[in-house]
């Protein structure tokens, strides 16, 4: 855990000074967070301009989900998305051999090897908006609803990391992962409201078969003190059964793979 | 007008290779899913609470649908392409060429209109066949109608295909100009009524979208079909869309022909 945790450190390193060397990226991937995150916060407020309360939540509750929906965005791009681009040329060209025979976890070193930095604005906002939300609907949580949001946060970013590598794994077949990546952001759109606001059928569908609703839905209502902590365990339960399960897709992908070039 | 002789062979081929790119056909039908989440807390809200400036669950629920079709009709997708011509220097050979390169790309896009068509129409019909049993769809459907539809389809489609045209001929100067096109996918998918119906908007801002591009990139030919404008709106709205991609047009010329001066100056 020890040496993991130092490999991490050399990666991000390593990740950063690159980055740094590219300074114009942060320009190119500025106006693009902004205007993200203001379409995406326009779109809320729109929908208030007409109403007081969509599936039950008011204006700054429905804000508290777009800044964790805005925050999670500016995660997977900061961590995850340079990987995934990555994978692919890995796969496509045989390098993953040299990933396999590193006396490292395949798995670690394949999906959390790079980051890029100037992603990081998007999670920024997402907390922006986050406080703010939280500072007009005047809510201080109690030290335990704070831990338990701390929790579902873990949570909600280990769901996504596992999400995104059994969709990816199933690159080691496919190869072509641009679409892959699309096929999860489509399902990630519905996080940018409660979960209530959808029809019965579908709801089900984002808390269980996608969970989309424990990165986003979650997370907010227990900090309102909507949910209590056995959503919580919940929350811990589907987590650990989808990293798991990607855990043990990523093994028997790799068991089976015969590499590119050989 | 030369040009216009190559378009049919130029269709022909693109056509071939927009059915051999099927890994897209998955796009198209994703890009569909936000809009589709949109109308579903659009619907919730006018069941709670009746007509929203003017809209019930069913002129959502049509509403929608459209927009997933139009989209995929008035959609240029060639920012990339332009972008990284210029930058990889893929672009010289193209200029030797008798025709402008810009005709290949809009040849391209035509091309991959037929095969979007299929995916997507049988899909929208389903599904107002099954809903009209619940709500009362409304699309004005009579043939001068969809005329005027087509016109303004293809206003969208020339104005969407220009401004990317613009931001990727940025390229010749700058070499982020993925940032510029960045930010009018998102201006313009918010501003054009892909995300959320203009007539949501607060009046204001729906006075000003009448006058400026976005609304003419998407919404225009929705509002049409659905039976939305008077003759008298649809007559300003042509005049909008029109006069936008001519001033759209000019200044892609203009750009174009100085970076092609300064390419050619730079020797790549």
């Amino acid at each position: 855990m020890r040496r993991y945790l130092r490999v991490l450190g050399i990666f991000y390193k390593a990740a950063i000074l690159t980055d740094l060397e590219y300074r114009a990226n942060f320009l190119t991937n500025m106006p693009m967070s902004v205007a993200g995150a203001i379409a995406t916060i326009l779109t809320t407020t729109i929908f208030f301009q007409h109403t007081d309360s969509i599936g039950g939540w008011s204006y700054y509750e429905a804000l508290l989900v777009v800044g964790l929906f805005q925050l999670f965005i500016g995660m997977v791009d900061t961590f995850i998305t340079p990987n995934v681009q990555d994978f692919t040329e890995y796969l496509r060209l045989g390098t993953m051999d040299f990933i396999l025979i590193k006396p490292l976890n395949s798995q670690f070193h394949a999906s959390l090897r790079r980051i890029n930095m100037w992603r990081g604005v998007d999670m920024l906002i997402g907390l922006g908006v986050l406080a703010y939300a939280l500072n007009r609907l005047g809510v201080s949580p109690a030290p335990d609803r704070v831990v338990m949001f701390l929790i579902l946060l873990i949570c909600a970013a280990i769901i996504l990391y596992s999400l995104i590598m059994l969709l990816i794994t199933s690159g080691f077949w496919f190869v072509q992962l641009e679409n892959v990546m699309e096929l999860l952001f489509t399902f990630y759109e519905a996080g940018r409201f409660p979960v209530t606001v959808f029809p019965g059928w579908l709801r089900v569908m984002l808390t269980f078969v996608v969970p989309i609703a424990f990165i986003t839905t979650v997370p907010a209502a227990v900090v309102l003190g909507r949910l209590n902590a056995e959503f919580v365990l919940l929350a811990v339960i589907i987590t650990a059964g989808l990293f798991a399960a990607c855990v043990a897709f990523w093994r028997y992908a790799v068991r089976h793979y015969s590499s590119a070039s050989s | 007008m030369a040009w216009l002789k190559a378009y049919p062979t130029l269709l022909k081929v693109y056509y071939a290779r927009s059915i051999e790119y099927r890994g897209q056909i998955l796009i198209w039908i994703l890009s569909s899913v936000l809009p589709l989440v949109m109308m579903f807390v659009w619907v919730a809200l006018a069941e709670s609470q009746g007509s929203i400036n003017g809209y019930g669950s069913a002129d959502f629920i049509s509403y929608y649908l459209m927009v997933t079709l139009f989209r995929r009709m008035t959609g240029a997708w060639i920012f990339w392409d332009v972008d990284s011509d210029i930058r990889t220097g893929a672009l010289s050979p193209q200029l030797l060429k008798p025709i402008h390169p810009l005709h290949h790309a809009l040849t391209r896009v035509l091309a991959s209109k037929p095969l979007q068509l299929a995916i997507v129409l049988p899909p929208i019909v389903l599904a107002s066949i099954l809903l009209s049993s619940r709500y009362a769809l409304h699309y004005d459907l009579r043939l001068i109608n969809l005329l005027w539809v087509a016109v303004a389809t293809w206003g969208a489609l020339l104005l969407e295909f220009f401004a990317q045209a613009i931001i990727g001929s940025l390229a010749f100067w700058i070499s982020h100009a993925v940032a510029l096109a960045d930010v009018w996918f998102w201006v313009r998918s918010f501003l054009s009524g892909w995300i959320i119906p203009l007539a949501m908007f607060p009046p204001g801002l729906q006075l000003a979208l009448v006058f400026l591009p976005f609304r003419y990139c998407l919404a225009f030919p929705i509002e049409i079909i659905l039976g939305a404008l008077s003759p008298d709106q649809i007559l300003l709205g042509f005049v909008m869309q029109y006069a936008w991609v001519l001033a759209f047009f000019a200044l892609f010329q203009f750009v174009w022909r100085r970076g092609v001066k300064s390419y050619g100056a730079v020797g790549a």
